[in-house]
This record gives structure tokens, C-alpha cells and sequence, in this order.
């Protein structure tokens, strides 16, 4: 019942992704330095205290009290961490030495997202090359490369990385083959794991679809049922964020990120394609020059030929693409103030662009007549698109001065100067608040101790005053506050900004929370569903293929 | 030798076609009885009037240049070859009018390019419209009008003419045919005793090929001793350039032209072509709009279908293009300082751009349409071509001042001005010239000087009798002759000159002549070429037994 397995070509597949990914990180990391803004510093200062929470084998507390200029957000609870493991872990075996985890982070990611991608494209084509050249088109956009390098957005990077395997899942079910629910599951856990945003936006398309296949009447009540067991897989594995989230996400009025629908600008997108250039511009998010050019070219040549499966897939693509651009009145208020302005830059659905376009190319050259595939075209492509995307990176990593804050950071004290003293802290405020005639008191990051589950505040006070601090105190969540070795944690009221009465001279404030036992529960279900789902669908894919009825 | 196997109404149809195409291709530029020079065509000017001059008074010209260059005596001679701008140069011979005969010469050029370009498509394919069409391809490309008018690199444009001859070689030599020996040779030699650097582009090049065609196992021993045998003809043909050069850069530390990678800015570029400009800022040289579309769309067939050699063709012209662009990171100072640095600018390859493109865009129409392309298919691909790149140079041609330096000269005087008075660059520069550093230079006008092709005499006035330097280098391994004050004065070679003048008024001359190493050397290249290429032309010309050699 097992297949025969070739084990020569896996250990050849392997290699050929462990090179890719090589080849993918390095112009990153070109002279021993990362080139990271605003977004990356939140992202290694939710590292550190993750981190930090597991040396000391425990669970990161909600809040976090390490980084963010001692502001103590909720970025735990609300910014998924689980799947961001693959950086924090490389930590415990590199000898903490942070560059070179985070190399390592990347060149897992981008290892798993070539080794999802091939997931994919097995579902697609039997032809090696073709599979690889569907892996590339995935893993070589210069989209792939923005999101990693030049967004620095790691969350959505993750999510990059996993949303083939949706795709995998969906497609085995519109096949009636067999465990499509397992990898669709997997797949939007592992999502809602990594990235809120991508997991709202791809359950989006996939009720897009799913209208599309009612009115095609291709839909059945079986698929309907894996839909299900799917959902109820992803919940699973996704147990733990879920709850962070809803607990701080409903007890509590929550300044959401900001609202806007900013367009690709057909212009500057055209100037950043011809000259290969990734930056952080919304404007100028794109998928490289080949690619778009590809995408172009097979448009017109499925307006011209006939009806065949690839079609979809590029016009989707296509579609996706067009709306990604400033052409439509997008920044108009009522848009911007609706849900849709969640999305903020339209330029995030350049995955699914990308992805679409992906299965589109391998099912063009397997289905279209006429057309022609063969190793010398899978090796011009890729090095094409690699030598773009190494170009693009380098080229942005030698880049001085295109920012207002940017660090090149090097050794780990740079790493820790930017963690725990640079970040700001501004998502996930608290929007009640009433104490307006209280005088703030600002948190001076010299003067506090940070750890993974506590922070210790120092303030001189000229006099007996109450103060008001720019730390929200979230409903839902255990803190215990000590001021000046007494606890006050009962005085404190819950839902607003943290108000303390401060006495002449020095104030040594500590702030404490930990894990509940809710979360801790939640946190060994969703390893143990991750764990088991994983295992289950890399076992079906050892399996010789059966039809579900 | 049969004469009678000739085709003389085809001849006589390629001649009346290259000509009308070669005078179309001169008349924008001198559109109002003008010419436009840029800052490299002054320094043209400047060294085809030494050699017109020296050949005037029947002799070889010096290694050292007399005329023009702020009367600073470089050795321009030497460095940079002038063999084949007699092109340029032979017309002043027989037209007074030094714009008329540059017209002429400028007409020479389209001309030979168009016949090399001939005779390689011939190599390509049995269709007559589809050798018209590579020719057409190479000659009216805009990057070929650019080096002629906007850059001025006459150099260049004269390696771009006989650039062809060197794949025809190839192609032949490929075929197992021994005429490819002297078209290789030959096309070498004269690309040698044009440009230097273009040279040294196409050794590179030749190489990158033939180190492909060995992983490829399609080269043989025999294929190996052809190409000794080319390097050997084009060592002959070029021996007095090569002589002229090495004995003074073996001899001397001269400073080489500054080094740089500037690319082509893609964004830019696409601007400057929908322009249709060719406009003298190497971030934007081009190939002119309907050359880089083909180029691009030829990418489809070249990716949906099966292999056809053509495209290898075709991705050493799209992989060549690629590399001029912006996108790869050529301003790191790492490149710039190696030896790559030397190009200067990307936008110089694209000289094989267009010649690769014309090739592929040759074979594969030949393979898809074979003899079904038409004259009248021709027409519509080649009639846009010429009016772009017409438009293009006169529209460059009007526009003034777009430049600190640029001259229009019309008459003589206005020539002659520019070649003997105008600023000019000043490369091939000595490098230990710090040495001497009490002695004050002294400065001249070049008003003040009477310049001959082997001779100048400057005219000083010194206040007070001293020791003097001049930017004037004494190269070591060339003659001179200094007279100060018409008495002659011996002088140290390897460093500025330096000169005792008197009070008031002092006259210095400098004379030198050449070697008779090198009058021999020129001989040998002079009769050398007239052989190879009078033969080679021979061969195409008569009826081949050999066939077409088919798509190589």
C-alpha cells in the first residue's frame, strides 16, 4: 500500500532547495549584516521574547515585556508567533550568535516554502522539470523576495510559505482524492499561525472560489463535508492563537492597525520592473519583470486559444493583479473606512498573483498543445529569476540611508540594543481612556529590566504625584503589579491605561504576567494537532493514491 | 579566376541598394552644412588631421601627435589605431571640402558595414530578402547611429564595420571551410587597427564561445589550428598597430582611460527609446525601439518551441543585453577596479547585441518562413528601421548645446579649428610625472604654437631666465628632436620635458619621426590587408561551388 519510494530523486530534490535557499539568503546577509527597518525590529524583539521565554522552558506571557520601549503590547496575544520557531530555534543551536539564526531562519523558510511548493505541483504535473520550474516561479519572485527582505513582513513571509499547501488541500478535494481535508487544514492553521491578515485575506479567495464552483454547479456535498473536517483542523492546530487572540481581542476595545488601501502605482511599478528594484514603497510591490511579463503574455495567448484548464488560473491571476493597481479610486473613504481597509497595501495580494500564476505556467505547459518543455528551459528560467532575485536583494542590502530608521545589524549587541532599547511600540493600544487630566509619565528604556515575563520600571519623581503611564492594562489577562516591593496588583483597574500613584524619589514599578493555564493547554493542543497533522499528511503522501468513493 | 560566374545584375542591385542606404544614413548628420562633434570627435579630428598631414607629405605619421590636443605631444598615434580611419581620412584626397569629405568618409562606413553584414547573412540563409533583412538589422540599429553621431567613437563605429567579417570566419570555420581562416584573420586584424578595446571585447567574447563549444564537445583539433592560423593573419595586419603600441606602453607607465561601470538605467533607457533618442549619455545608449521589441518578442518562439540554433543566437544577444543593464550590481567599487572597469560603459556591448539579434532574427525567419519572406515583408521591417534612426540623427543633429562641448563646423576653418585649438581630452598621460616638483610648470597657449604632422614649435616668453617643466611627456622608445632656441638640447626620456629658457622671448621645437621598424611594419600591414581582403572579397563575389553553409 506504501508507494516505491525514489530515493535518489528526493535526496536530489532536497539538494537542488537546500541550494536555492542558499542562493536566496545570502545576498541578504552580503558583508555580515542584516538591513532591517521598523517592520524587522518588531519582529527580532518578538523573537527575543519568545526566545527568552523558552531558555527558561516556559510559555511567553501575552504581553510582551521585552522590546516595544517598554510599552508592554499585546503583540504575543495578537501578532501570531508559533510558526516563527524556525527563527527563535536555530538561536538554541547556533550558539546564540542572532545573524546567524536569523540566516538560518530564512534558509528554512525558504527551504519550506520550495518543499510546500513541490506539494503542490505534484498535484499538477508528473514531469520533474515542470514541477520545478512551478517551484521556482513560486520560490524566485521578486514578490517572495520583498516580502522577506525589503518588507521585512516575516508574518506574512510564514504565511507565504504555507499557502501552497492550502492548494494542495483544495486541490485533492476538487479531485476526490483522498486526505484533502488534512492539507487544507494543516495548511490554514499553520497560516492563522504565522499571519492574521493573510489568513482573513486567503479565506477571502477561498469563498471567491467556492462562489465560483456553486455557480458552476461543480460543487458537492462531499467536498462540502471536507470543507468541514478542514476547518475544524485548522481550529485545532490553531487553538492556542486563537485564544491569545480572542482573549485580548474581545474583553478589550483594541486599536486596530491602521486602515488604508494603498494601490500599486502603474508607473513607478513599470520604473521598479524595468530596473529590478525592491523596496519597502507600497507603490512599488511587484513580482519581477519575468514574471509579469509571463503573466502578460499568457493572458493574450489565452484570449486567442482555446478553452483549457490553465486559463483560469491566469485570468485569476491576471484579475488579481489589476486590482492590485491604483487605477481604481481605492483611497476613497468609504472603501478605506469599510473592512476592506484591513488590507492596507493591495500589493499583499501579489501572493496569490503569484501563487495563481504558478499553477497557471505548469498547467499551460502540460495541457496547451503545441508548446514545448525541457531541462535547458527549467535551468535558463531559474537562473533568470534567481540572478533577478539575488540582484534585486543585493542591491537593496548595499543601499545606505533609504530609510529613516534602519539598521544594519551585525553582532548581538547591535541585535540587542535595537531589541530592547529602538522598537516602538504602537499597535494593539487601548482605545478607552479616560484618565485625560492625568500627567503621563514615559517610560525611559535606559531605566527598565526587561524579561520575557516581567519588566521592572525606575522613575524618579520630583514629588507625591499620580501619573498616568502609556501601558495598557488588558481585561482578560493576570498581571501582577508591585510598586515599591508592594503589591498593588488589585488597585490597578483592568481595561485602561496603567494609572500609578508614585511617591518623592525613586519608584521601582515591576509589572508580571504569565501564561494561564488556558493558554498552556491550548499550547500543547495545537503542537500535539500540528504534530499529528503533519505526520498524517506527509504519511498519505507515501500512500498510493485512492479515490474517495 | 572565372569573372564570368559573377552575378553582375545582383552586384549591381546590392550596390545601388547599400548606396542609397548609406547615403540615407549620412545626410541627417549633415542636414544644414554642418557636422556636430562631440568631445571623442574632436579627438578624431584632431588625429586624422596629423595622418592626413603626414600622408600629404608622403611619410608616416609620428608616434607622438603634433596636432591638436592643447599642443601637449600625446602619443594618440600609438595608443589608439588610425589604420582603418583612413576610411575617414582618404577622401580629404580627392575632396577639398573637409565636410564633404567627411561626408564621404562617414558614407564609406555604411557602406562597408552593410557589405561585411552581407556577407555573413549569406551565411545564414539562401533568401535574398533575408540577407537584406540582417544587413539592414545591423546597419540601421540605433546603437550604430549612435556611435557614429552621438558618440562620435569612430573607433567603434569602424570596429562595428568589420565586426561581421569575424563571424563569418567563424561560421565558416564551424563549416569546415578553409576561406574561414582569412575572414577571421582579416575581420580580426582590421578590428585590431580600428579600436583597441573593442578588441579585447571580441577576443572575450570569441573565447566565451569556444570555451562553450568545448563543453559542447563540438570542437576539434583542426577548428583549433584554423584559429592559430586567423590570430596569425590578424597579428600581420595589424603589426604596425601592435608595434606602435607595445613599444610604448611596454616601455612606459601610462596612465590607461579612467575606469568605470556605468550601466544602462532600464527605466531610462525605455524612455530614450520611445523617444526614439540616441542621445550621448551612456545610461541610455540603445538599439532603438523595433530591435529591442524583437528582441524581447522573440523570447515567446524562443521558449515555446523545440531547439533551433537560432536561439543560441538569440540568448547571447538577450544575455549580452541583460548584462548592460542596471540590474546587476556593476557600480560596487570591487568591479569597477578590476580589469572589467576598462569598458567604462555597458552600453559598449550592445555593438553584439545587434549583431547577435541579427543573426538569430535571420535564422529563425529562415527556418520558419524560409523562402516564403518577401521583399515586401522586408519593406515593412526595414522601412520604420531607417526612418527611426534618420529621425533620431537629426534630431540629435538640431539640438544644440546639449552639452558644454560641442562644435559645429561648417567650413574648413571652422575643421581646422577644432583639430589644431580646441580642448581635448588628454589620456595616455606619463604616470611619474610628480618628480621635479621645484620646477615650475609652465603654461602655453595653444595659439602660441605652430603644429606640423611631426613637428610643433612653441612660442614662450619667460621673465626671467630658468628651468621649466611642460606638460609635454618624452615617452620613453620614441625620437625626438628639441630644439630650444634652434639649438638642440638632449632631454630625458620617461618624464615631462623639462627646459632651460631664456629671458624674453624663446622658441622650442619638437620634432619625431617614426622608426623604420615602423615604416616596415606599416608596409606589412598595409599590403597584408589589401591581399586578404581583395582575396576574401574575391571569394564571396564569384559563385561559390560551395552552397550555402545553412544555419550554423
Amino acid at each position: 500500500m506504501y508507494k516505491k519510494l525514489n530515493l535518489r530523486k528526493i535526496v536530489m530534490l532536497l539538494l537542488i532547495f537546500c541550494f536555492i535557499s542558499f542562493l536566496s539568503v545570502i545576498p541578504a546577509f552580503y558583508g555580515g549584516y542584516i538591513k532591517f527597518h521598523y517592520d524587522g525590529s518588531v519582529h527580532i524583539s518578538r523573537f527575543e521574547s519568545v526566545y527568552m521565554a523558552l531558555k527558561s522552558k516556559d510559555l511567553p506571557p501575552i504581553i510582551n515585556f521585552i522590546g516595544f520601549s517598554g510599552s508592554l503590547n499585546a503583540y504575543n496575544g495578537m501578532y501570531p508567533w508559533l510558526t516563527t520557531l524556525i527563527f527563535v530555534f536555530p538561536r538554541f543551536i547556533l550558539g546564540g550568535n542572532q545573524l546567524y539564526a536569523l540566516m538560518a531562519g530564512f534558509f528554512i523558510l525558504n527551504f519550506l516554502t520550495m518543499f510546500n511548493t513541490y506539494l503542490l505541483v505534484r498535484e499538477l504535473t508528473n514531469r520533474s522539470y515542470l514541477r520545478l520550474l512551478g517551484v521556482f516561479i513560486y520560490q524566485l519572485s521578486t514578490y517572495h523576495f520583498v516580502l522577506m527582505y525589503s518588507r521585512n513582513a516575516i508574518g506574512e513571509a510564514l504565511a507565504y510559505a504555507f499557502i501552497p499547501l492550502v492548494f494542495v488541500g483544495l486541490y485533492r478535494i476538487w479531485n476526490r482524492k483522498e486526505k484533502g481535508f488534512l492539507f487544507l487544514g494543516l495548511g490554514m492553521g499553520l497560516i492563522i499561525n504565522s499571519h492574521i491578515l493573510s489568513a482573513i485575506m486567503i479565506t477571502m479567495i477561498i469563498l471567491g472560489i467556492l462562489i465560483g464552483r456553486i455557480l458552476l454547479k461543480e460543487i458537492t456535498f462531499e467536498e462540502i463535508r471536507q470543507y468541514f473536517y478542514a476547518v475544524v483542523i485548522a481550529i485545532a492546530i490553531s487553538s492556542y492563537m486563537l485564544v491569545n487572540f480572542f482573549t485580548i481581542y474581545l474583553f478589550n476595545k483594541i486599536g486596530t492597525p491602521f486602515k488604508g488601501i494603498q494601490g500599486i502605482n502603474g508607473g513607478k511599478l513599470f520604473e521598479v520592473l524595468l530596473n529590478n528594484v525592491i523596496t519597502d514603497e507600497a507603490i512599488t510591490f511587484n513580482i519581477g519583470l519575468f514574471e509579469t511579463l509571463l503573466l502578460f503574455l499568457l493572458l493574450v495567448y489565452a484570449f486567442v486559444s482555446d478553452r483549457n484548464i490553465w486559463k483560469k488560473w491566469i485570468v485569476g491571476a491576471g484579475f488579481l493583479y489589476l486590482i492590485t493597481l491604483d487605477w481604481f479610486p481605492w483611497h476613497t473613504e468609504i472603501l478605506v473606512n469599510s473592512p476592506l481597509g484591513t488590507v492596507q497595501f493591495l500589493g499583499r495580494l501579489l501572493t496569490y498573483v503569484v501563487l495563481f500564476l504558478m499553477i497557471g505556467v505548469v498547467l499551460f505547459f502540460e495541457h496547451q498543445k503545441g508548446v514545448f518543455f525541457s531541462n535547458w528551459k527549467l535551468l535558463l528560467v531559474t537562473i533568470l529569476l534567481l540572478f533577478m532575485g539575488m540582484c534585486a536583494t543585493y542591491n537593496y542590502h548595499v543601499k545606505k540611508n533609504d530609510f529613516f530608521v534602519c539598521y544594519f545589524l551585525k553582532t548581538n549587541n547591535d541585535f540587542s540594543n535595537v531589541i530592547y532599547k529602538k522598537v516602538i511600540g504602537s499597535d494593539y493600544q487601548l482605545q478607552t481612556n479616560t484618565d485625560k487630566d492625568l500627567p503621563i509619565e514615559y517610560v525611559n528604556v535606559n531605566k527598565t529590566i526587561q524579561k520575557y515575563d516581567q519588566i521592572t520600571l525606575l522613575t524618579d519623581s520630583p514629588k507625591k504625584r499620580k501619573v498616568k503611564y502609556l501601558i495598557p492594562i488588558y481585561e482578560g489577562v493576570n498581571y501582577t503589579i508591585i510598586e515599591n516591593g508592594k503589591n498593588i496588583t488589585n488597585e490597578v483597574r483592568k481595561g485602561k491605561m496603567l494609572t500609578i500613584s508614585l511617591r518623592k524619589g525613586h519608584n521601582r514599578i515591576v509589572i508580571r504576567s504569565k501564561a494561564s493555564g488556558v493558554q498552556w493547554t491550548a499550547f500543547l493542543f495545537s503542537i500535539v494537532a500540528i504534530i499529528l497533522a503533519t505526520a498524517l499528511s506527509m504519511r498519505s503522501l507515501l500512500l498510493k493514491h485512492r479515490e474517495i468513493k | 579566376m572565372n569573372l564570368r560566374n559573377i552575378n553582375y545584375k545582383k552586384l549591381l542591385i546590392i550596390c545601388i541598394l547599400f548606396t542609397t542606404v548609406g547615403i540615407l544614413s549620412v545626410l541627417p548628420a549633415f542636414y544644414g552644412g554642418y557636422l556636430k562633434v562631440t568631445f571623442d570627435g574632436n579627438v578624431h579630428l584632431s588625429r586624422f588631421e596629423s595622418i592626413y598631414k603626414a600622408i600629404s607629405a608622403m611619410k608616416v605619421p609620428s608616434s607622438v601627435n603634433f596636432i591638436g590636443f592643447n599642443g601637449m605631444v600625446a602619443a594618440y598615434n600609438s595608443f589608439y589605431p588610425w589604420l582603418t580611419g583612413l576610411l575617414f581620412i582618404m577622401p580629404r584626397f580627392i575632396i577639398n571640402n573637409q565636410l564633404h569629405a567627411w561626408m564621404a568618409g562617414f558614407f564609406v562606413v555604411n557602406f562597408l558595414t552593410m557589405v561585411n553584414m552581407f556577407i555573413l547573412s549569406k551565411k545564414l540563409t539562401n533568401n535574398f530578402s533575408l540577407q537584406l533583412l540582417g544587413t539592414f538589422i545591423y546597419q540601421l540599429s540605433a546603437y550604430h547611429f549612435t556611435l557614429l553621431y552621438s558618440r562620435m567613437a569612430l573607433g567603434e563605429a569602424l570596429a562595428y564595420t568589420f565586426l561581421p567579417l569575424v563571424f563569418t570566419g567563424l561560421l565558416n570555420i564551424w563549416a569546415d571551410n578553409n576561406i574561414g581562416i582569412l575572414f577571421l584573420g582579416i575581420g580580426m586584424g582590421l578590428i585590431i587597427n580600428s579600436h583597441i578595446l573593442s578588441a579585447l571585447i571580441t577576443t572575450i567574447i570569441l573565447a566565451v564561445i569556444f570555451m562553450f563549444r568545448c563543453v559542447l564537445k563540438m570542437c576539434s583539433l583542426k577548428e583549433i589550428r584554423r584559429y592559430i592560423y586567423s590570430a596569425l593573419i590578424s597579428i600581420i595586419t595589424s603589426s604596425y598597430t601592435l608595434l606602435s603600441f607595445f613599444s610604448v606602453y611596454v616601455n612606459n607607465k601610462v596612465e590607461t582611460p579612467f575606469h568605470l561601470l556605468q550601466a544602462i538605467v532600464a527605466s531610462d533607457v525605455w524612455i530614450a527609446m520611445l523617444n526614439n533618442s540616441i542621445k550621448d549619455t551612456s545610461s541610455i545608449f540603445n538599439i532603438g525601439l523595433i530591435e529591442t521589441l524583437l528582441l524581447v518578442i522573440l523570447a515567446v518562439p524562443a521558449f515555446i518551441s523545440k531547439y533551433s540554433k537560432w536561439k543560441l543566437w538569440w540568448m547571447g544577444s538577450i544575455g549580452i543585453g541583460i548584462l548592460t543593464l542596471n540590474w546587476l550590481p556593476w557600480n560596487s567599487q570591487y568591479l569597477v577596479d578590476s580589469p572589467i572597469g576598462s569598458i567604462q560603459f555597458l552600453g559598449r556591448l550592445l555593438t553584439y547585441v545587434v549583431l547577435f539579434l541579427a543573426i538569430s532574427v535571420v535564422m529563425f525567419l529562415d527556418k520558419i518562413y524560409g523562402q516564403k519572406f518577401s521583399m515586401s515583408n522586408l519593406i515593412v521591417l526595414v522601412v520604420p528601421l531607417l526612418a527611426m534612426g534618420m529621425c533620431a540623427t537629426y534630431n540629435y543633429h538640431i539640438t544644440k548645446k546639449d552639452d558644454p562641448i560641442r562644435f559645429y563646423p561648417h567650413t574648413n576653418h571652422d575643421f581646422n579649428e577644432v583639430a589644431y585649438h580646441k580642448f581635448s581630452v588628454f589620456d595616455y598621460q606619463l604616470k611619474n610625472n610628480s618628480g621635479h616638483s621645484r620646477i615650475p610648470i609652465k603654461e602655453y597657449s595653444v595659439y602660441d604654437t605652430k603644429q606640423k604632422y611631426n613637428q610643433i614649435s612653441i612660442k614662450i616668453t619667460s621673465s626671467k631666465a630658468r628651468k621649466y617643466k611642460f606638460n609635454i611627456p618624452i615617452y620613453i622608445g620614441v625620437k625626438y628632436t628639441v630644439k630650444v632656441n634652434g639649438v638642440e638640447r638632449n632631454i630625458v626620456p620617461g618624464r615631462m620635458l623639462i627646459a632651460h629658457l631664456r629671458e624674453g622671448k624663446n622658441t622650442i621645437t619638437i620634432t619625431s619621426n617614426p622608426t623604420k621598424l615602423q615604416s616596415i611594419a606599416l608596409i606589412i600591414s598595409i599590403i597584408s590587408i589589401i591581399l586578404g581582403t581583395s582575396y576574401s572579397f574575391y571569394s564571396e563575389v564569384r559563385k561559390s561551388n560551395v552552397k550555402n553553409i545553412g544555419a550554423i
